[in-house]
């Protein structure tokens, strides 16, 4: 899962630490996090893909799977990022400390706070269990989050069998490891997937 | 400290057409569907304080230069009432109308984006198949709404038009021939802003403190404008000339050739101005009596001489400044 973090850049001195941890947090998670830097953004997203992103005039948040902000710097990105995150229905995770105005942003939406925002304040020690809670908008139980436990028997044919030895010898990976992995990507460029499971679990 | 929330004037003059199903029902026809197609995007709240100011509707004609002079007079009249404007326009004649505001308003201190829907309000009328429909996916307003608020809260100070994912300055702009996300492109220096993750406003388009706004609305619509392009239509010029405009403007492929016929048809006592617009660059007039436009885009061409023949009539004066970089609205040459 793609997820784009953003924390504004305002008072940055005070909340580099904190935006470390939520990024180390979400990552931890097995989640693809990632943010801008000084240098620019390192994506998950590859250089040809946001470039035929931009030629086509496509917003690139289209292609990540989820949003998390560090709300607590006024920024009117927030904002901005917020408001993309409801029109596109981006699982999005607001994480705020005390004294921020993000509640006070949300209320503007009036009662229609749709189910895929979480806005939350937080403190180091419970970061692990919001992600988690965040991780449950993406209909994936945390605990089981790509640990593959499951155990699968599936027959193949010779040719699958010489492909995958010819494919896994002298690499590091085991034919398994292969598999999951072209599953893995397949799952993560299924758009129709992502969109199903998240409508699945706002019903 | 609480920051206090931006104040954004909405103004309308079409192109709001929200989605490509039921595009009637999604739209602002009259003044009282403003308050009922906003609640259809209440993200938009979450970004600033917005204020609607209706001018046109979905199904009123082709916004003019009246319309364009009644805009630019309630941005200049209202400007410190709100930190920018966004402007929904019908996207046929938006070019024109975002140019006429560029020499409207000059000094301006705050965003004037453009911006609007490329669905057109018939589709949900003719029987539309689902195939066209997907063709329409993704080019309503809301997304171009957002980013366009955006633009209008943090910069630059300036006309731009929004679209896709690319902010251009509105008179160096083109419209692309492709049914495409960005509908608008422009020279790389005048690319405002492109958008990834957020916003990056191009350095060089950094805003700059100005002087205080000039509003100028004062404009001569009586133009002709002849199309030289394929043919010498000579009967037609001919035809135009006994009209008797303010001002021509023909446009060719061909300034030499445009030059020559031009001498034996028009009198030396004709004293309208009369613009050759060519997309040759560098072409050489060698003749005072015509006014060379090379380095401008057609719709700029347009506006800009409308609003030097509101200013004088005189053909000198015209020609200078039609030279001059009133609104960023030159071209610039390769180095």
């Amino acid at each position: 899962m793609k997820i784009y973090f953003f924390g504004p850049t305002t008072e940055i001195s005070n909340y580099n630490n904190a935006y470390q941890q939520i990024l180390e947090q979400l990552t931890k998670a097995g989640l693809q996090a990632f943010s801008k830097t000084e240098s620019g953004y390192v994506t998950p997203i590859s250089e040809e893909k946001m470039a035929e992103i931009q030629a086509a005039g496509e917003s690139v948040l289209n292609h990540v799977d989820g949003i998390v902000i560090e709300a607590t710097a006024p920024d009117s990105e927030v904002g901005y990022l917020l408001a993309h995150a409801i029109l596109q229905k981006k699982p999005t995770l607001c994480l705020y400390q005390k004294g921020a105005q993000i509640k006070k942003t949300l209320s503007h939406l009036g009662q229609n706070i749709p189910p895929f925002i979480i806005a939350k304040p937080y403190q180091k020690s419970d970061l692990e269990a919001i992600i988690a809670e965040y991780i449950n908008l993406f209909g994936i139980d945390p605990e089981y989050n790509d640990v593959p436990n499951i155990k699968f028997t599936l027959r193949i044919s010779q040719k699958i069998s010489h492909y995958l030895h010819w494919k896994t010898h002298n690499t590091k990976k085991t034919k398994a490891d292969f598999l999951r992995e072209m599953i893995q990507e397949i799952i993560e460029n299924d758009d129709k997937y992502k969109k199903y499971i998240v409508s699945h679990k706002n019903k | 400290m609480p920051t206090p929330r931006k104040k954004i004037g909405l103004i309308i003059l079409g192109g709001t057409v929200l989605s490509e199903e039921s595009s009637d029902k999604n739209a602002v026809i009259v003044k009282n569907d403003i308050k009922p197609w906003l609640a259809k995007m209440p993200e938009i709240n979450i970004m600033a304080d917005i204020e609607p100011i209706f001018i046109l509707g979905e199904k009123d004609n082709e916004p003019d230069l009246n319309h364009w002079i009644k805009l630019g007079k309630i941005i200049a009249g209202r400007l410190n009432e709100f930190d920018g404007f966004v402007v929904t326009h019908h996207v046929h004649s938006l070019l024109p109308g975002a140019c006429a505001l560029s020499f409207m308003l000059q000094n301006l201190s705050r965003p004037v984006v453009f911006t609007g829907s490329q669905i057109p309000l018939m589709l949900s009328k003719k029987n539309i198949n689902k195939k066209i429909l997907k063709k329409y996916k993704g080019l309503g307003i809301k997304a171009n709404l957002i980013n366009a608020l955006q633009i209008a809260i943090q910069g630059p100070s300036e006309v731009s038009i929004m679209f896709g994912n690319k902010l251009v300055r509105a008179n160096q702009a083109h419209i692309t021939k492709n049914l495409s996300l960005n509908l608008f492109d422009a020279p790389a220096k005048a690319v405002l802003a492109t958008i990834d993750f957020g916003i990056k406003i191009s350095e060089h388009n950094q805003t700059e403190k100005k002087d205080a706004l000039i509003l100028n609305a004062n404009f001569d619509d009586n133009v002709s404008v002849v199309d030289f392009n394929s043919e010498q239509n000579v009967d037609y010029l001919k035809w135009v000339l006994e009209k008797k405009p303010s001002g021509i403007i023909i446009q060719t492929h061909n300034p030499e050739s445009a030059l020559e016929l031009l001498d034996k048809l028009i009198p030396d006592s004709y004293d309208m101005p009369i613009l050759i617009y060519t997309d040759i660059p560098y072409a050489n007039s060698g003749n005072a009596s015509y006014i060379l436009i090379d380095r401008m885009t057609f719709e700029a061409t347009l506006m800009k001489l409308k609003w030097a023949l509101g200013q004088t009539k005189n053909r000198k004066k015209i020609a200078v400044l039609m030279k001059e970089n009133i609104a960023s609205e030159l071209l610039e040459g390769e180095e």
